[in-house]
């Protein structure tokens, strides 16, 4: 889809930046510089505008994904239930993880996301460093 | 040719002036020889009013509007030099300073400096902001010129300048928040950037020293801010007064 040259005249050329985006990162899991490249090559858009759109939502990665994805909540009651705590654990083990804003969850408090399941993270029951 | 528009009468400052109607009211406040400081503003440029620094008060609107993207309209009555205006004022410039890293004493730009300018025009002597010290870094990888994110307030001249007179649109804005920059190409070293013609415009434009030409050292760079006007007159009007 991102190399796919607009038929001239196409009036949603700007519009479908963000959708091909998506596209370009559903298959391969983050924004490869040769995609984003393509993709302003086949939009006639300049590389810096392109970079812009893709690097200011959080949702584009643009470095590949590790392995195992770990996800910190922040919510409220996250952080009440002890998720800085959570988050120092991790980092003294030297887990890398990303953090979200809520995950709706709150019952599970801290809650913690490993590759998409959603479960209770337990500061103190993480296995010793 | 000449196509009389509409004119619009206005007060500034309890100044009554009459300007086009689609005029800014930065426009008229220049027309009526009157000044609000700028720095994201640069004439020959669309403006964006990223700055701050023109907010000025309309009698019976309830809030600030920047003047450089506000049109005039008839019987308004601007004032741009309340208290309430200057305390921002100065607050926005302490901010600037506050979030990058200028350090006056060894800049290109010292001297000829937009940023000085205007923290000497609103009495700005220290920040009540803390320091940032935010971790930037130099872009040299350009043959004749340099890029220091340390000393970049963001207001997208260079941006502008690139995109609307020279075509190019080597540069845009990167990333969000503290992280926001200005970003070559796909956030690459400026030299590997095919796109850039190396005309040096946006240097011309950048109104602090982050733009620089290399051979310029501390206090030594020229700007030319005059040149976008020059250049879009010369474009659209084809009236040329850069001889």
């Amino acid at each position: 889809m991102a190399t796919t040259p607009d038929r001239p005249g196409c009036h949603a050329l700007d519009a479908s930046l963000i959708e091909r985006l998506h596209a370009v990162q559903q298959r391969h899991g983050y924004l490869p510089r040769a995609e984003l490249q393509q993709l302003a090559v086949a939009m006639q858009r300049p590389l810096s505008d392109v970079m812009g759109v893709a690097s200011f939502y959080h949702l584009f990665r643009l470095v590949p994904p590790p392995l195992h994805r770990c996800v910190v909540c922040r919510g409220t009651a996250c952080f009440v239930r002890g998720a800085e705590r959570l988050e120092a654990g991790l980092r003294r083990r030297g887990v890398a993880f990303e953090t979200a804003s809520c995950v709706g969850a709150c019952g599970q408090a801290p809650v913690l996301v490993l590759d998409g399941t959603v479960g209770c993270g337990d500061p103190g029951a993480l296995p010793e460093p | 040719m000449t196509q009389v528009l509409p004119s619009v009468s206005l007060q500034i400052n309890g100044q009554p002036c009459t300007v086009a109607a689609d005029a800014t009211v930065l426009q008229a406040i220049r027309s009526a020889g009157l000044h609000v400081p700028t720095l994201c503003h640069l004439d020959g440029l669309t403006p964006v009013g990223a700055c701050r620094l023109c907010l000025v008060a309309l009698e019976g609107h309830p809030k600030l509007e920047p003047a450089c993207v506000t049109t005039v309209a008839e019987g308004m009555v601007v004032h741009t030099h309340t208290p309430e205006l200057e305390g921002y004022r100065r607050m926005a410039v302490e901010l600037f300073f506050a979030e990058g890293n200028h350090v006056c004493a060894f800049c290109v730009a010292n001297g000829a400096c937009e940023l000085q300018d205007v923290a000497v025009e609103v009495g700005m002597d220290h920040s009540r902001f803390p320091y940032q010290y935010p971790h930037r870094h130099v872009d040299a990888s350009h043959a004749l010129f340099g890029l220091d994110h340390h000393r970049c307030i963001l207001c997208t001249r260079c941006v502008r300048m690139c995109d609307e007179i020279e075509g190019a649109h080597v540069w845009d804005v990167g990333y969000r928040g503290s992280a926001c920059s200005i970003i070559a190409g796909l956030d690459q070293p400026w030299g590997e950037v095919e796109a850039c013609t190396s005309c040096g415009k946006c240097v011309d434009a950048c109104p602090t020293g982050a733009l620089f030409r290399k051979q310029d050292a501390t206090a030594e760079k020229q700007p030319h801010p005059e040149r976008a006007q020059q250049l879009a007159a010369a474009r659209t009007d084809h009236r040329w007064r850069n001889q």
